[in-house]
């Protein structure tokens, strides 16, 4: 057989689908009860190799004819190539007669005077066509303009330019890492200088009016924020004013520094850990306050609010307990540049309270 | 359409193996030819009213792959015909076969009785009615799952 069906396998399943019971039928009609279904496949493959041989061949002989359609003459000449029957057709020898009386004609003839078999089910007209094609309009019919020289009018119309032309989004930028950096650096500022403000507010009015912290505080609720709200909302019993001495009997005992030292570095904790604080020339302030850190004696049981040349911003090392004792306290802002400029305003706003211009 | 090629000389047009002998009989065969064309024409009409196993939906889609197209309905149930005998004349093929192979080993006279007995189409004698035709078909018997199945136990353990 020749190789008119070589695609015959795939993707013709109605075909077949219909071929399979179309054999069955003609198996019934032969005589036969039952049929294995490998044996009605291979029925149903010769077949449709036997019809598209017959289709292609009587294209071919009507193309060499010079036609483009077929005719039945077409189809015998076709007929009488494949060989119709294995015994062959009376008049097969003879090559020079009219293929009008060809003998595959009788036989054929001879075939449907038999008893007649139609198909059982009627069948649609397959394939069918799932989308209608549109015909493309060509220049000339949709009046426009080609718009170059080369292309005619009959030729169908270019696509629109809105299906090539490509433009670009518009995209929001997406805040840069700088624009980020600095709105922080400037929040950060804005809540130190808000401790600042608060602190040296209660310190000052603790030292100087012997007002109640927590009333000066609660003035000041509004404006701080909550790193200084949470450790100034308790009234701090470290910062009320010092009591005359003998007045108040106290025992000898070495009050724990440490509070006093954390509360003050719970309140100034935004401020040093801030990673931008104003600049303020913290120059002068750093020797004043070198002649003064270091006390000569210790004092056990009174402690005074560090208004004078002490230091009372805690070293935020760990280690270093005792402010007053400890050399490193200037040291330690090798560290952290940042932190210790936070460190030398508070020293400076400790020492001078009243020549800072927000009081 | 049968009437124009008549008049183009009987069938010196239309096909191409058309032997060179075509200007012999041309007036003593006129009228026989013209028989056979009425017979043909006669034949292709009456071909409207039998309708053939194979439905025509499918002999259009499978000749309309194939290159042929012809809008004439005729034409197609002419295909359909021809290739309704071809069926016909494998399966009486395929029938013989296996009435042969029944009737030959007689060694039991209850279960090859013919009328009991059920006619199946098996790949084994359509492969033999195919040979003729010109179609070698090849049926694998079965299929293993490894070479070893089925075999002996003895023998698969060696």
């Amino acid at each position: 057989m020749s190789g008119g069906g070589g695609s015959g396998g795939t993707g013709d399943e109605f075909g077949r689908a219909v071929a399979r019971a179309a054999v069955a039928q003609a198996l019934e009609a032969a005589g036969f009860d039952c049929a294995h279904r490998s044996a009605v496949d291979a029925v149903v493959d010769v077949l449709l190799r036997y019809i598209t041989h017959l289709g292609r061949s009587a294209a071919f002989h009507a193309n060499l004819a010079g036609r483009a359609l077929a005719n039945e003459l077409d189809i015998i000449q076709a007929l009488e190539e494949v060989g119709a029957d294995t015994d062959g057709f009376a008049g097969a020898s003879a090559t020079g007669h009219c293929l009008v009386g060809s003998g595959v004609v009788r036989d054929l003839m001879a075939f449907v005077d038999k008893d007649e078999v139609p198909f059982v089910r009627p069948l649609p007209r397959f394939p069918v066509p799932r989308v209608q094609p549109q015909p493309s309009v060509s220049f000339a019919v949709a009046g426009k303009e080609t718009g170059m020289r080369h292309v005619p009018e009959w030729l169908p119309v270019f696509p629109d330019p809105h299906t090539y032309v490509r433009t670009d989004a518009w995209v929001e930028p997406p805040p840069t890492k700088d624009r980020v950096d600095k709105v922080e650096q400037v929040r950060q500022r804005r809540k130190a200088e808000k401790s600042l403000l608060s602190l040296q507010q209660r310190l000052a009015q603790a030292g100087a009016e012997g007002f109640h912290p927590a009333a000066a505080l609660t003035q000041d609720s509004a404006e701080k924020g909550k790193e200084i709200q949470a450790a100034g909302t308790k009234r701090n019993p470290f910062l009320e004013p010092a009591l005359p001495p003998g007045e108040k009997d106290v025992s000898e005992v070495d009050a724990p520094p440490e509070k006093k030292k954390l509360s003050v570095l719970e309140a100034f904790a935004p401020a040093i850990q801030a990673t931008a604080v104003r600049e303020i020339d913290a120059e002068t302030g750093l020797d004043r306050n070198q002649r003064s850190i270091v006390p000569k004696e210790r004092a056990p049981v009174h402690l005074k609010i560090g208004f004078g040349r002490k230091p009372v911003a805690p070293v935020l090392n760990s280690g270093a307990l005792d402010l007053r004792d400890d050399p490193s306290f200037l040291k330690e802002e090798a560290k952290d540049d940042k932190k210790r400029r936070a460190g030398m305003i508070l020293r400076a706003s400790m020492e001078n309270p009243q020549e800072l211009p927000q009081l | 359409m049968m009437s124009g090629n008549s008049g183009g000389g009987g069938g010196g047009g239309p096909g191409g193996g058309m032997g060179p002998g075509m200007g012999g009989p041309v007036g003593g065969g006129g009228d026989g030819r013209h028989d056979d064309e009425a017979a043909l024409t006669e034949f292709l009409s009456s071909l409207m009213d039998y309708t053939p196993t194979i439905p025509d939906e499918l002999v259009e889609h499978y000749l309309g792959r194939s290159g042929f197209h012809c809008p004439d309905l005729r034409l197609t149930r002419l295909v359909a015909v021809a290739t309704q005998k071809f069926l016909s004349d494998i399966a009486s093929d395929s029938l013989q076969h296996c009435k042969a192979r029944v009737a030959a080993p007689i060694k039991d006279n209850k279960s090859k009785q013919p009328k009991d007995r059920r006619l199946v189409l098996t790949m084994d004698d359509l492969s033999k009615a195919l040979r003729e035709h010109g179609v070698n078909l090849k049926h694998p018997e079965y299929f293993a799952d490894s070479p070893s199945a089925g075999m002996a136990p003895s023998t698969r353990e060696e």
